[in-house]
């Protein structure tokens, strides 16, 4: 039996990005910064658009366990950070999902549907993996040879190769491009059937600063419009200010899933350096401060359980203690993400 | 035409190498048609036979002449179009256009035969060509008001295409493009025409006939002693489902080797 698959008619799709691209001129003459921020052509995508569903999947190379039992849920409308240390399982796990590798057990679908029973998978799943072309043929023509199936036009892939920043080498064989363009030009292949999701592998890779904050932002746009976004990434300050969501694993198997706003409000420390590090300690303990002693290559400090910089300033600066240093240690993604794999071992 | 083999013709058309093969078959295939031409205009020199350009084996043979090279290029591109693929890993952009393995290389192989078809018109093209001048001069005959003369011709193009499908077969089974080549091309050069010879000094007909080079002699009613050709060849048809087979097998093995590893 086929599960019916929620898709609405595609001219029904155009006609609101139309309304939309209206509002958005109305609010361009009204209010110019509103204009700005909205600028960018978002899509609003008028159907509902059903999360990805990964589900006990296992995948077993000649009986070693590359996935194990993994069952996560990517919900549309949000970028989901897929987060693990290299060899975790993140590859194959999204080339399961997308259909390049069979899975050994379980299901990875997008609702119902796995990906080679989509009706039009380009135009459904935009998928970047990772980005090798032909060195001779040109960027230009790497879209070209992907048209056809997505049903898409020359002209639109001419709008993508400047939207990311790539017309003006769009005819020069992609054998001299950077790893930042051809990141790009693969970014701009999966978009090109204007999927509704987004499937990323380390899309960050070779990317420069500029390039990793202009994707950051098409991301969020892209998720913003109701549709979904799995990028994966073993470095976390990558992922931290773009998902709205984050799945960890190590050695194929699920260690968290939870909302980025959960993972970051954790309790922060402050860090001070003092002259007198035994006068410090009382008087920090005469406030009921949790304080330890710690050191690095600097030698040792202070370590208060505390994120009030302030307050332990002023208890040091009323007991005339020379201080060499005080910061804040914000407990930030990457100490949760190694806290949370020394608890798998 | 579907999308899938609309993909594939764009990923050949979009390279360099369709072209400059296409130029080596036709300037090729005039040198080697050239060869029983005037090997044939010196014997009705020498005397030996009387208006060769009238002669259904010879014009074929001329027509035909560059069969025995453009075959070998037209597999060249056959696995170069699978190999390079697999070399650049770009197979992976393919499946997520076409998801079914099997529709996405049915389109390859399809968007293949149609370039295959395109070599074998060049090849034929120049042979034709290169007779013009030898029949108009000797007062011969194109004997192209023969049936005979189309097949050869129709059934030279059909042979240079399955050659192409034949590459295509060996870069599936043979995943790395160049030890695909080196063997696609020590077979197709060395080993093969050396066991042609010695099936055809053993008078080991069947043997020659289901060789690649002997099926295609075959097919092509060649049955010139100094191409070591069968003395009583299959017919076309036969000849023709014994290429098919030697396209389909390395294929299918190399599929089967790759379910079984489950890459991509």
């Amino acid at each position: 039996m086929q599960p019916a698959v929620r898709r609405t008619d595609p001219t029904a799709v155009r006609h609101t990005e139309t309304a939309v691209r209206r509002t958005d001129q109305t609010a361009r003459r009204t209010d110019p910064t509103a204009a700005r921020r909205t600028g960018r052509a978002r899509r609003t995508v008028n159907h509902e658009v059903p999360p990805i569903i990964i589900d006990r999947l296992v995948k077993s190379y000649n009986g070693l366990l590359a996935v194990r039992d993994l069952s996560f849920v990517v919900q549309p409308g949000r970028v989901t950070g897929f987060l693990g240390p290299n060899g975790a399982g993140k590859t194959t796990t999204m080339r399961i999902l997308v259909g390049l590798t069979s899975p050994t057990t379980g299901t990875a679908t997008f609702g119902d549907l796995r990906y080679a029973e989509l009706p039009h998978p380009q135009r459904t799943v935009g998928c970047v993996l990772d980005a090798s072309f032909h060195p001779a043929r040109s960027g230009r023509n790497h879209l070209r040879v992907l048209a056809p199936t997505a049903g898409v036009s020359d002209r639109r892939i001419d709008k993508l190769l400047d939207v990311v920043g790539l017309g003006d080498v769009a005819r020069r064989p992609v054998g001299e491009y950077s790893t930042g363009m051809r990141q790009r030009l693969a970014l701009a292949a999966a978009m090109l059937g204007n999927p509704d999701y987004l499937i990323l592998d380390e899309p960050a890779n070779g990317l420069d600063p500029e390039g990793i904050r202009w994707l950051r932002e098409f991301l969020r746009d892209f998720a913003e419009s109701g549709r979904a976004v799995l990028i994966s990434s073993h470095l976390l300050n990558e992922i931290e200010a773009t998902a709205d969501d984050i799945v960890v694993i190590n050695k194929g198997r699920l260690l968290a899933q939870m909302p980025m706003s959960e993972l970051t409000l954790g309790e922060g420390t402050t860090r001070a350096r003092v002259s007198d590090i035994r006068t410090a300690l009382h008087a920090l303990a005469a406030i009921g401060a949790d304080v330890e002693t710690a050191a690095d290559e600097r030698g040792a400090f202070l370590r208060i359980h505390s994120h009030d910089v302030g307050q332990v300033g002023s208890v040091l600066f009323s007991s005339g203690i020379a201080v060499e240093e005080l910061i804040t240690e914000r407990r930030d993604l990457e100490q949760e993400f190694f806290s949370m794999l020394d608890g798998s071992r | 035409m579907s999308g899938a083999v609309r993909a594939e013709l764009r990923r050949i058309t979009t390279t360099r190498l369709w072209w400059v093969v296409l130029i080596c078959i036709f300037v090729l295939s005039a040198g080697y048609s050239a060869l029983p031409a005037v090997v044939a205009l010196l014997q009705s020199r020498a005397g030996d036979i009387s208006s060769p350009f009238t002669d259904p084996g010879i014009l074929r043979s001329i027509y035909n002449g560059g069969n025995v090279l453009s075959r070998i290029l037209a597999m060249v591109v056959g696995i170069v179009t699978i190999g390079s693929e697999y070399r650049y890993g770009t197979l992976a952009w393919n499946l997520l256009a076409t998801p079914r393995r099997v529709h996405m290389l049915l389109s390859k192989a399809a968007a293949l035969l149609i370039f295959g078809v395109i070599f074998g018109i060049a090849s034929v093209a120049a042979g034709v060509l290169v007779a013009t001048p030898f029949v108009l001069a000797n007062n011969g005959s194109f004997l192209l008001d023969q049936l005979d003369t189309w097949r050869s011709l129709i059934l030279g193009v059909c042979s240079i295409a399955l050659w192409t499908m034949i590459g295509m077969g060996l870069g599936i089974l043979i995943k790395n493009m160049l030890i695909a080549l080196v063997v696609g091309i020590v077979l197709g050069f060395l080993v093969e025409p050396i066991v042609s010879v010695v099936f055809f000094m053993k008078r080991w007909d069947q043997l020659l006939n289901v060789m690649p080079s002997g099926a295609t002699n075959a097919m092509l009613e060649i049955t010139s002693p100094v191409l070591f050709a069968a003395k009583y060849p299959a017919p076309w048809w036969l000849a023709a489902m014994i290429l098919a087979a030697w396209c389909l097998l390395p294929a299918l093995a190399g599929l089967l080797s790759a379910a079984r590893r489950d890459g991509a």
